[in-house]
């Protein structure tokens, strides 16, 4: 019994010392050595309210890089259009709450805007087309898409609104797009593990031109379309975090 | 925006060839990003500074990255 424990032991960590031996070690050494520097150095940097706000900002980045890990994997690495994708995605949630649609109808009419954003990048990368170019042009698209939608203005709604707990609530002493970054972070995890989705993500991405052989196009479709669900989580989140009672068109910067 | 993201899946460990990685080293990517970036927002720096900090991560981490896979592919 124990001998087996110990053979699971040893084998999971010669696995750990195989899959991420030297990159994670130094990455490792170089966290912890920031944090020792900015322990030490920064005021204030070992305070409850700042670890909060660290991970909170993490969130934000993060949720967003999970979606980005899915196109990475495939072998994909450009997806330039994410800040326009997210900017049109607020606008989308902000304008129909504002016209008085509760929180679950936007959200769907947000998700079904960001799924498309997705959608239409993914197809034309199917089709054969330069990730770069595609998803730089899709950029310039929804840039000025969201522009004309909102007419460059500001994006306003009163305060009681049926999304505020989403940006300023907290769940067990986390924010909640913590919670939210936690549990997508797990979902897509799952997801690239367990499912066969997931597997073939990294195999379209260990060869790419199989790929081509194959013509995944449906593949590529998937692919954006679950990084801008991602994507969308996020910019609904990121607008109610920074407790604004508008949306400002803030990409523009 | 974008450069904070792309920095935070490379910072992670993702190869950018595709086929290695996993989200969880994105999400240790973020918590790794946003934690060198509320250092130097305490200690002062305006942000021009920081895009700077993240530009260089971005730059060693695939330097690092490119050093790790040939080294793994010369001793297969």
């Amino acid at each position: 019994m124990s001998n087996s424990s110990s053979v699971v032991k040893q084998n999971f960590i010669h696995r750990l010392a195989r899959d991420y031996s030297p990159l994670v070690l130094i990455m490792v050494a170089v966290f912890i050595a920031i944090f020792v520097i900015g322990a030490a150095t920064a005021p204030n940097f070992l305070t409850v309210l700042n670890i909060k706000t660290i991970l909170r900002d993490a969130a934000i980045v993060g949720i967003m890089a999970i979606g980005l890990t899915f196109v990475t994997l495939s072998g994909n690495f450009f997806l330039l259009s994410m800040k326009e994708t997210a900017a049109l995605s607020i606008i989308a949630f902000a304008t129909s709450m504002s016209a008085g649609y509760g929180f679950e109808l936007s959200f769907l009419f947000t998700m079904v805007i960001a799924m498309a954003a997705g959608a239409i990048q993914g197809l034309l990368i199917g089709l054969g087309g330069n990730p770069i170019v595609v998803t730089l042009g899709a950029a310039g698209l929804f840039f000025g898409i969201s522009s004309w939608w909102s007419d460059n203005l500001v994006v306003s709604f009163r305060r009681p609104h049926g999304a505020e707990w989403l940006g300023s609530g907290s769940f067990l002493g986390l924010p909640n797009i913590t919670i939210a970054f936690i549990i997508i972070a797990i979902f897509a995890e799952f997801v690239l593990r367990r499912t066969s989705f997931g597997r073939q993500v990294y195999l379209v991405g260990s060869n790419r031109a199989e790929k081509f052989i194959n013509g995944n196009k449906s593949m590529h479709n998937c692919i954006s379309l679950f990084s801008f669900c991602c994507n969308r989580i996020l910019s609904s989140g990121f607008k109610c975090s920074c407790k604004l009672l508008f949306i400002i068109v803030w990409f523009v910067r | 925006m974008t450069i904070m993201v792309i920095a935070t899946v490379m910072v992670g460990g993702n190869s950018i060839m595709g086929g290695y990685g996993s989200s969880l080293r994105s999400s240790i990517g973020a918590v790794f990003i946003s934690t060198v970036d509320n250092m130097m927002v305490l200690h002062g720096y305006n942000s021009g500074p920081r895009v700077l900090a993240v530009g260089l991560m971005i730059v060693f981490s695939i330097m690092v990255f490119a050093l790790v896979q040939r080294g793994s592919r010369s001793v297969e």
